[in-house]
């Protein structure tokens, strides 16, 4: 079921109740839910939206998921594990979310698992996260799956992303750190097989440069890579680090 | 043990210029080039020049 026919469920299911026929957004709708009276009260409108929304646990494709600056910590409050076949847009623009995202679940004890996840393209693009848990990105089955993955806009936010596992197949595109400016720690697992740039996080800590320098994959006797660093973090390297760069066939810039 | 040996070629650009590398779309002051790197793939770019691919580079991410 396409996302906006499950709204348009969720949207009917409350008027079916209120006896409303008015359209509502995303952001009335809770309230709308809490405003209905039940017999047994408790959390029948948590319950409502979330089994509706999380298919009662079945829900693979969060694709837009939590998209918009409608979703912060009063709303966004899963009831089941998030296991993504697409997270693409998952929290796109949502700016409301100001979180250590991994803590946060972990506290709802919600399992957000992205090992069956093939999309993973613009998943926090205008969000206001400041950490991501494990980013497992070897199911992706196309260059255009890891676009722009970790892309920052509008609050610029991340710090932290715990680890990412990479695909080797397809390999973290160009833009996938674009406006990361606060980025300071993470953690690669994999091999880094193409073009990685991370140009504009010049706070990385050295145990991020030095996963980093260790993930990227050994192209000796094959065409160079290049990997670009934000200038402060390379003028920092170590002419150690640099010649461990340069002799797997890595270009520095 | 193994000791290699290896030439490290690091591309300077002239004052106030720098370096460009169209594939990979990148722009650095400096370039320290893998082992079997090919430095042809890197051109000498002005101060305006830099700007105006920044400029496109920006609004080819901007429509993506």
């Amino acid at each position: 079921m396409a996302l906006i026919n499950k709204l348009s469920a969720i949207g009917n299911a409350i008027r079916e109740k209120t006896g409303k026929t008015d359209l509502l957004t995303l952001e009335q709708m809770p309230q709308e839910i809490k405003s209905i009276e039940t017999a047994g009260g408790g959390d029948s409108w948590y319950d409502a939206f979330w089994d509706e929304y999380q298919l009662n646990g079945a829900r693979v494709k969060y694709d837009y998921g939590f998209t918009g600056s409608g979703w912060n910590t009063n709303i966004f409050k899963p009831k089941y594990d998030i296991k993504p076949t697409d997270a693409s847009y998952m929290f796109y623009g949502a700016s409301g979310l100001r979180i250590d995202l991994a803590e946060y679940l972990e506290a709802l004890d919600i399992d957000l698992d992205f090992s069956n996840c093939i999309n993973f393209s613009w998943l926090i693009y205008g969000s206001s996260i400041k950490r991501l848990g494990v980013i497992d990105m070897r199911k992706v089955n196309t260059n255009n799956n890891a676009n722009s993955v970790f892309r920052q806009g509008g609050a610029d936010n991340l710090e932290t992303i715990d680890k990412v596992i990479v695909s080797e197949k397809y390999p973290l595109g160009n833009n996938s750190f674009t406006n990361c400016t606060k980025l300071k720690d993470i953690t690669i697992e994999g091999n880094i097989t193409g073009n990685f740039a991370i140009g504009s996080s010049s706070k990385l800590t050295d145990d991020s440069v030095n996963s980093i320098i260790n993930a990227l994959a050994d192209l000796t006797g094959t065409t160079a890579k290049t990997i670009t660093f934000n200038t402060t973090v390379k003028n920092n390297l170590t002419e150690e680090q640099i010649a461990t760069i340069t002799s797997k066939n890595w270009t520095l810039a | 043990m193994e000791i290699k040996r290896y030439e490290q070629r690091i591309l300077i650009p002239d004052e106030g210029k720098y370096l460009y590398n169209e594939d990979a779309q990148v722009i650095s002051d400096k370039v320290f080039l893998g082992i079997n790197a090919d430095e042809n793939e890197w051109i000498e770019i002005t101060e305006e020049q830099k700007q105006e691919i920044e400029k496109q580079l920006y609004e080819e991410l901007e429509v993506e």
